[in-house]
């Protein structure tokens, strides 16, 4: 919610944040290394470098896409979220480290020109399309290439401001296809890496750092289900009823869904006001947040909206959907049209 | 020969179009940076460098659906049920590439290796 922009994002909790990044990236290359050398002490320096790099992403990827059902299983883990952005992008020079130095030391060394030894090897790939052979035989490059292309992307979309320009829901959209990224790189690993690798603990290993993502975001959906609220009945006036003044916590929200309108309401100094539970920013889910100044605080990274406006306090000129609250004795209903403040802060 | 058509041409494709990424990235300081987006004009020398590759490399991207201030819709209503997908989206990537883990694993003896044209050269 910066009014200005700078390269890169860094305050002094980020800067802690890229330290640990790094040491811990440091740690995977060294056991990645001599793990490879332990188990396979014929194979080059090179060869080691290439592999290494390439664990380093793939367990770096495990790390990133943790993160966000973590963070809604358990909000103690949002500081990891706040500092996702640098992690992705590491992630993504990693790849390119490793495609890069793997095509160099495949393609580059020998006496055909490398640019003709890279296209003969992947004519072979496009063969394999047209006339399948035995299942081993699947081409792994074209899985890396596709993975390598999203990592790329979204590193290079990571800034703040490609995130404005190309608003929330479509940056958000590109980011999603990590998801593909993830796929693709099992794939790349499974019919490359583990096609000549027959030591079962690799094999382990990637089974259960996809079941074990797997299980998390299996466990967030459902939490994040169960802290969805249904409305319930509609007045007269098409104020439908969303609960009870002692269901709320002062400075807490509770999340409802009516038709297709997710709504954060908040109680505020024995107030309850009524905001789109989603963030201008990344679309992060502003009833998981909490009063922060005076101000709803989205949890993912901060971003700041005054309740009864929902705009965001001055010089910042964010402006989220707030919705008109009606309060019958305990009862608290909401009105599920949204309503859009003018940049004096007047709700229409 | 024909491989080698090919890659000239794929070649004076890519060449072309990062070319085409360089006249858009002087437009696009020159002009379009201010319009897109108002506060870029405050920002460092060093922020407006890390734009570079991107406008360089995903320059049509940014023609299509780079957005200045007043054509910026709500989109919040999307940004919600995106958020809500995305355990559903994971879980679907994610068995599928454990079925293909399981056939690799299955198609494992079925293999023969490949070396690299340069590779077969070098040895």
């Amino acid at each position: 919610m910066s009014i200005s922009f700078s390269a890169i994002g860094w305050n002094p909790q980020k800067k802690i944040y890229d330290k640990i990044l790094l040491a811990l990236l440091a740690m995977i290359l060294a056991v990645s290394g001599l793990t490879g050398f332990l188990l396979h002490s014929e194979l080059t320096a090179e060869t080691l470098l290439i592999r290494s790099s390439a664990v380093a992403a793939f367990v770096l990827l495990h790390c990133l896409l943790a993160i966000g059902p973590l963070c809604r299983i358990d909000s103690r883990f949002l500081p990891l979220l706040y500092n996702r952005r640098h992690l992705g992008v590491l992630i993504g020079l990693l790849g390119l480290f490793h495609a890069g130095f793997a095509a160099f030391q495949f393609h580059a060394l020998g006496n055909i020109p490398a640019r003709v030894s890279f296209l003969e090897s992947y004519l072979q790939d496009f063969r394999f399309v047209l006339s399948p052979g035995p299942l081993g035989q699947i081409p792994f490059e074209p899985f890396g290439f596709l993975a390598l292309g999203v990592l790329i992307v979204m590193a290079l979309l990571s800034h703040d401001f490609w995130l404005k320009t190309l608003g929330s829901s479509f940056w958000k959209r590109i980011h999603i296809l990590v998801y593909v990224a993830f796929a693709a790189l099992v794939i790349h690993v499974a019919f490359g890496f583990l096609q000549t690798e027959r030591n079962l603990g690799f094999l382990v290993l990637l089974v259960l750092g996809a079941l074990s993502l797997l299980t998390l975001h299996t466990i967030a959906f459902f939490k994040n289900r169960r802290r969805l609220h249904l409305p319930g009945e509609m007045d007269s006036d098409g104020f439908y009823f969303v609960g009870r003044l002692s269901e709320f916590s002062e400075n807490k929200a509770r999340t409802v869904q009516i038709f297709d309108e997710a709504i954060a309401l908040y109680l505020y100094q024995g107030k309850i006001h009524a905001v789109a539970n989603t963030c201008r920013h990344q679309g992060g889910p502003l009833g998981e947040g909490r009063i922060l100044d005076g101000c709803i605080t989205c949890p993912w990274h901060g971003w700041q909206y005054l309740p009864d406006t929902g705009c965001s306090p001055p010089p910042f000129q964010e402006v989220i959907p707030t919705f008109a609250v009606k309060v019958q004795g305990e009862q608290i209903l909401v009105h599920p049209k949204p309503r859009l403040a003018n940049t004096q802060g007047q709700v229409t | 020969m024909s491989a080698l058509i090919l890659i000239d041409t794929l070649e004076r494709i890519f060449l072309a179009y990062i070319g085409l990424g360089f006249l858009y990235a002087i437009y696009f300081y020159k002009r379009r940076l201010g319009q897109l987006e108002p506060a870029s004009q405050k920002g460092s020398w060093g922020f407006k460098w890390i734009l570079f590759p991107s406008v360089l490399v995903l320059w049509p991207l940014i023609v299509v659906k780079g957005q200045s201030p007043e054509q910026k819709i709500s989109r919040l209503k999307s940004s919600n049920h995106l958020r809500q997908l995305q355990s559903p989206l994971f879980a679907f990537s994610a068995i599928l590439a454990l079925l293909a883990l399981f056939a690799a694993v299955k198609g494992r003896d079925s293999i023969h290796f490949q070396l690299a044209p340069s590779a077969l050269q070098h040895n």
